[in-house]
């Protein structure tokens, strides 16, 4: 999994590859397969959903509605977000499978999990 | 009206409650309660003094703004001085929670009062705020170890206890702007999250012992 906060590219050689990998695929399809933008909102400190099922290749991005900053840090160190100040957001794309559970480490009640599949449906 | 009534009415608890603690030193251990309004009744440090609250009147915004500035900028010390002088790795993280939330909250509240072209104006309230946390600070200057975490921890759940009471029942109903109302509102979440986290670390601590 593969974050960015506001757009920021921060991608690592694996996820570059996988990212590779999932354009040769699509270049050879007739048809670019739609990749789906989740959201997650934090919101009186508590992540709204608190399960999310995506497929690999959809972005997940968390919403900081709080007055005070938040991070998304998955309990199996798939990503860690860092500070998601207030009103800001970060995003990441999913490339793993398997449930991702994750928590804030500033509010570790705050904790919810990412349910990724191979594919969609 | 009745800002800050139930405050000395709690400061008043708070001195009894210490008292009965010292007289009853050898039931040290202290049950972990989850209803926020029953921790108003823990006692409050032998070494903290609460001086009477004068104010009668409802806040003004200029005045609650002034409360709300004191309040982080003690906890925001609070938690400095815990991150440089605890040994305990869960004391130093919740003062690095404090310092991080409540400088948010103070940003955002300061950014709204220059929104608003208001000014803090300092009130009984807010300067009783200052002198007793300023005061506590001298004292956990003296303290280490353990007796600085628990003295310390102890002073962060009445603390968030008592803005919590005055969030919900004078500070929020008495607010007169609409955003200054809704930023109250935003922050009272995460000041039940710390009060609950401050409790927890309280119990891990070993309770109230070592004032």
């Amino acid at each position: 999994m593969t974050g960015s906060r506001r757009g920021a590219a921060a991608l690592r050689p694996a996820v570059l590859l996988a990212v590779a990998s999932i354009a040769g695929v699509t270049a050879a399809c007739s048809t670019t397969p739609r990749h789906a933008v989740h959201v997650v909102e934090m919101r009186g400190l508590q992540f709204q959903p608190q399960r999310v099922e995506v497929a690999l290749g959809d972005t997940v991005v968390w919403v900081n509605h709080d007055i005070v900053p938040h991070t998304s840090t998955a309990l199996d160190h798939a990503w860690a977000s860092g500070l998601i100040a207030s009103d800001s957001s970060w995003r990441a794309v999913v490339t793993q499978p398997g449930v991702h559970r994750y928590f804030c480490t500033l509010h570790t009640n705050m904790r919810a999990e990412i349910d990724a599949h191979a594919s969609r449906g | 009206m009745r800002p800050f009534k139930n405050w000395f009415a709690a400061s008043l608890m708070l001195v009894f409650m210490a008292s009965v603690v010292v007289l009853g030193a050898s039931c040290s251990k202290t049950e972990k309660s989850t209803d926020e309004t029953q921790a108003t009744n823990q006692p409050a440090p032998a070494d903290q003094t609460n001086p009477p609250m004068t104010n009668t009147a409802a806040p003004s915004d200029a005045e609650i703004a002034a409360i709300v500035v004191a309040a982080n900028d003690a906890d925001i010390a609070n938690g400095r001085m815990a991150q440089t002088k605890s040994g305990n790795s869960d004391v130093k993280s919740f003062g690095r929670m404090m310092v991080t939330d409540h400088t948010s909250v103070n940003d955002k509240a300061k950014a709204l009062a220059t929104q608003l072209n208001l000014t803090p104006q300092e009130s009984d309230a807010s300067r009783q705020m200052k002198t007793t946390q300023d005061s506590l600070r001298s004292t956990l200057q003296g303290k280490s170890g353990t007796e600085f975490d628990k003295a310390y921890v102890n002073n962060e759940v009445e603390l968030h206890q008592m803005v919590l009471n005055e969030l919900d029942q004078n500070l929020i109903p008495n607010a007169q702007n609409a955003q200054l109302k809704q930023l109250l509102t935003d922050t009272r979440p995460a000041i039940a999250e710390h009060l609950q986290h401050a409790r927890d670390l309280q119990q891990r601590l070993g309770g109230m012992a070592n004032r």
